[in-house]
């Protein structure tokens, strides 16, 4: 069985149906995909390797695959061990159902903070202020000529929003906002020109190798190193309180990104955990407790950790293979 | 078997009388000029001499160069200056450097890099060393001239040396205006100066570019002719035997030209053919290994016997090149044509003739890339009446028509319009022949590839691009219509930039 059907657990079910293992997936969602489904490409006219390629016709695939069996609009109740094998009920449009699986994985993904985060932004009511998701549905319906209804005189990206915080309970780096953020400003840059692009950062990842932030200074990015005072609004304008070193600023927006990182949904992580064993970790993502080869629960994706799409690929392929040598070994629990 | 054996060598006696008891029939031929009368298919033992310095081919030569010196004058010899030395040109250096240097002379010997093609090499380059001959590797070199006294500065990037000296050996090889005459008349390629390949150490197949000529560089043989007997009468017998081996046959129209076949064959035998945009195998060194029929992404490798007729066949095949034949420029006199593109060897329209009218009827063909463009074209075409071509990798998309409508700017096809879509492995499988069979079955073409630098093999989009662009090139400058012709760069999620451009397509606009 495949908890959750994001991109990390559709990489299982096509590797282990490669491998001729029949799975299961349980979705809560309607269909199978998760968020990666909503992402948008993100080259002008070069690739800026944000890595969705490499997703390619994974949801196809699955979807049209006869050793997999999906269950969406379902989610897990319970978990019980039954001689070897887990006995798991399952909770879905038709009710409840009880199936027997010889192994677990586990690739629940992440969530979205709360669109109301401390600093008081609050994104759902206006319209000028996109966050993570809505980014990337920008980025995915955008034209060949154009992104937004109008052409933008001044955008400002807000980096780092809602993680390294500890109200948010994010004390950590997410990694890949800083680098769908710095891929966005350049899409944005390459179709408006003119447009002045303003990031603001804690700090940098390098996205690419080499001097990243030169690359994007080159580009015509304005990169300002300070976590904003505060965002207000002018007529549905977002204006940005801000200091640089000559001294406090203000600045009015067409349009504003805050760029939401990989957040753990703790609730579900903390009744997953229960159920199947692993642990949480204080910053609320799932970790093994054991090695999955005893307990036959694999973890996979951003579950375990914040991680690109590249990496969730290769972690849900490294628990695929490790469950198709264990089945082809014979578990020893 | 008639073998002709070009060239002034004095070896070529002992060349004839070996190749006779290799019971072929040798022809010598003294000039180019004598070449014309002979049948352009037998094969050809090319016999040269490099054209060396005599003081370090002679022997002797360089003592008595020496003799007339002051005692503290020092020697210089100078190797890799156009290009790399051969190991001949090496092999006689060292030697002659080093019985200078037990004769108490200076000797530099001034080099770009230190080679040891074999362990000969090595001890050679120790004798010289304990001998006395100095060693200078260079980057740079400046030779200035003044009365008999020739000044060397030599760089290598952070130091420099400046050496004065009266003898200055350049062991460079001089093109030989002869084998400059024999290549044209061979139609040989040869680089800048007459020279036909870097490396001649003795007999090398691929240095020749062409099947049936053999060159022989005799003065790095040293008259040691039997060492290469026996390959070049292997050699010569494959060329008369060619059924008995099966080959690996490229197919132009499925190549996808991404190099896989080109970085696993162990014998080196496919190479780029840029005319055709294809790989192709040089049969002769082909193995018939399998590997590549295996590895091919788009299976467009298999094996074919190599019998007489398809050997005559395939080089003209290749080489004619669909693009090639675009180019020429022969207008179609047949109306049915109409205003199609002029892609136009009588091979293409023998084919058409033979593809009847019913299998065309399409509006808009759509060439997408696999990996990119079909992901999403599904999506992107709800709206039209598509009709999805069967290919070859057999790889099918159902789609179904669905009510027209939409949300976009731009007016949504009217229903009933098809277009085609035919999923190619790479934008770089797409070639010109392609493209211009499609423009006579098709009012309109369109090329969907990946965003530049997101290409799966190895540039294919781009060299899918270039296609296009030469293609509307030549329909302009044969007269036609080259707007029919477009291509867009999509990504895995660009559903509505595909979309865009498919519509602009139908309606014939131009795209960015």
């Amino acid at each position: 069985m495949i908890i959750g059907g994001g991109l990390a657990g559709c990489t299982v079910a096509k590797e282990l149906s490669a491998a001729g293992i029949e799975s299961c997936i349980v979705e809560t969602g309607a269909s199978i995909g998760g968020k990666v489904r909503g992402y948008g490409c993100k080259s002008d006219t070069k690739c800026n390797n944000c890595g969705l390629c490499a997703v390619g016709t994974l949801w196809r695939d699955v979807e049209g695959d006869m050793r997999v069996k999906k269950l969406c609009n379902a989610r897990v109740i319970d978990i019980s061990d039954a001689g070897g094998v887990f006995c798991v009920l399952i909770q879905s449009d038709g009710g409840k159902i009880e199936e027997r699986f010889t192994d677990i994985v586990v690739a629940t993904g992440f969530e979205y903070p709360a669109e109301t985060a401390g600093a008081g932004y609050d994104a759902s009511e206006f319209p000028r202020v996109f966050t993570g998701h809505a980014l990337e549905k920008l980025m995915k319906d955008r034209g060949a000529d154009s992104i937004f209804p109008e052409a933008p005189k001044s955008v400002a990206f807000l980096m780092c929003y809602g993680s390294r915080n500890l109200k948010e309970r994010a004390p950590y780096c997410s990694r890949v906002c800083c680098a769908y953020s710095t891929r966005a400003a350049k899409v944005i840059k390459h179709y408006y020109p003119d447009a002045e692009v303003i990031a603001f950062y804690m700090d940098l990842q390098a996205v690419n190798p080499g001097n990243y932030a030169a690359e994007l200074e080159g580009r015509g990015i304005r990169l300002e190193r300070c976590r904003p005072a505060d965002i207000s609004f002018d007529g549905g304008r977002p204006v940005i309180a801000y200091e640089d070193a000559e001294g406090r600023k203000t600045k009015s927006f067409d349009y504003l990104f805050l760029n939401t990182g990989i957040h753990p949904d703790i609730p579900g992580n903390t009744a997953l955990a229960d159920i199947t064993g692993l642990r949480v970790r204080s910053d609320g993502f799932l970790a093994y407790v054991k090695p999955p080869e005893k307990t036959g629960v694999y973890l996979a994706g951003c579950a375990a950790s914040p991680m690109t799409i590249v990496e969730t690929m290769a972690s849900a392929r490294n628990a695929a293979v490790a469950l198709i040598n264990n089945a082809a070994g014979g578990r020893v629990r | 078997m008639k073998v002709i054996v070009v060239g002034k060598s004095k070896y070529r006696d002992a060349f004839q009388s070996a190749l006779r008891d290799a019971e072929l029939e040798p022809v010598a031929v003294e000039t180019a000029a004598g070449l014309k009368n002979l049948p352009e298919e037998l094969p050809v033992v090319l016999l040269y001499d490099a054209n060396l310095s005599p003081l370090i081919m002679e022997e002797g030569a360089a003592e008595k160069a020496v003799s007339v010196l002051k005692p503290q004058d020092a020697v210089v010899f100078l190797m890799d200056r156009d290009e790399d030395a051969n190991p001949h040109i090496e092999y006689r250096v060292l030697e002659t450097a080093s019985r200078l240097a037990s004769a108490k002379r200076r000797v530099t010997v001034l080099l770009r890099s230190c080679r040891a093609p074999d362990e000969r090499f090595d001890d050679l380059y120790r004798i010289a060393r304990q001998k006395g001959v100095t060693f200078i590797r260079y980057e740079s070199l400046d030779i200035t001239e003044n009365e008999g006294i020739y000044t060397v500065v030599a760089r290598d990037g952070k130091l420099s040396v400046s050496i004065d000296t009266p003898l200055l050996v350049d062991c460079g090889e001089k093109p030989s205006w002869e084998l400059q005459e024999f290549s044209d008349a061979l139609r040989l390629r040869t680089y800048d100066g007459g020279r036909i390949s870097g490396n001649r150490w003795f007999l090398n197949q691929g240095a020749t570019f062409k099947r049936n000529v053999r060159l022989v560089d005799t003065a790095a043989l040293s008259g040691d002719i039997q060492r290469i007997m026996p390959a070049l009468v292997k050699d010569i017998l494959a060329l008369e035997k060619p059924a008995q081996e099966k080959t690996a046959f490229v197919d132009a129209e499925k190549c996808a030209f991404c190099y896989t076949c080109f970085r696993v064959c162990p014998h080196s035998a496919l190479g780029p053919d840029h005319g055709a945009a294809a790989m192709k195998v040089n049969d002769l060194l082909c193995e018939a290994c399998g590997i590549c029929v295996a590895i091919c992404p788009a299976s467009a490798i298999e094996f074919k016997a190599a019998s007489p007729a398809a050997l005559g066949d395939k080089p003209a095949d290749a080489a004619s090149g669909e693009p090639a034949g675009a180019a020429s420029g022969d207008k179609p006199t047949d109306d049915t044509l109409g205003n199609k593109p002029a892609g136009a060897a009588a091979e293409d329209r023998r084919r058409t003739a033979e593809v009847p009218k019913e299998t065309a009827g399409g509006k808009l063909k759509i060439f997408c890339c696999e990996n990119s463009a079909f992901i999403i074209a599904k999506e992107a075409l709800a709206g039209t009446d598509v009709k999805v071509e069967s290919v070859p990798c057999g790889k099918d998309i159902e789609i179904e028509p669905v009510p027209c409508g939409g949300d976009t700017d731009i007016e949504p096809a009217p229903c009933g319009v098809n277009i085609d879509i035919e999923p190619v492995p790479c934008g770089g499988a797409v070639n010109a022949a392609m493209m211009a069979n499609a423009l006579r079955s098709h009012d309109r073409v369109m090329v969907a590839v990946c965003c530049e630098d997101a290409c799966r093999h190895r540039d294919g989009n781009k060299r899918c691009i270039k296609q296009v662009e030469r293609l509307k090139s030549r329909l302009d400058s044969l007269g036609y219509d080259s707007g029919r012709l477009s291509y867009v760069r999509t990504g895995v999620t660009m559903v509505e930039i595909f979309k865009e451009a498919a519509l602009k397509a139908l309606a014939g606009g131009e795209m960015k």
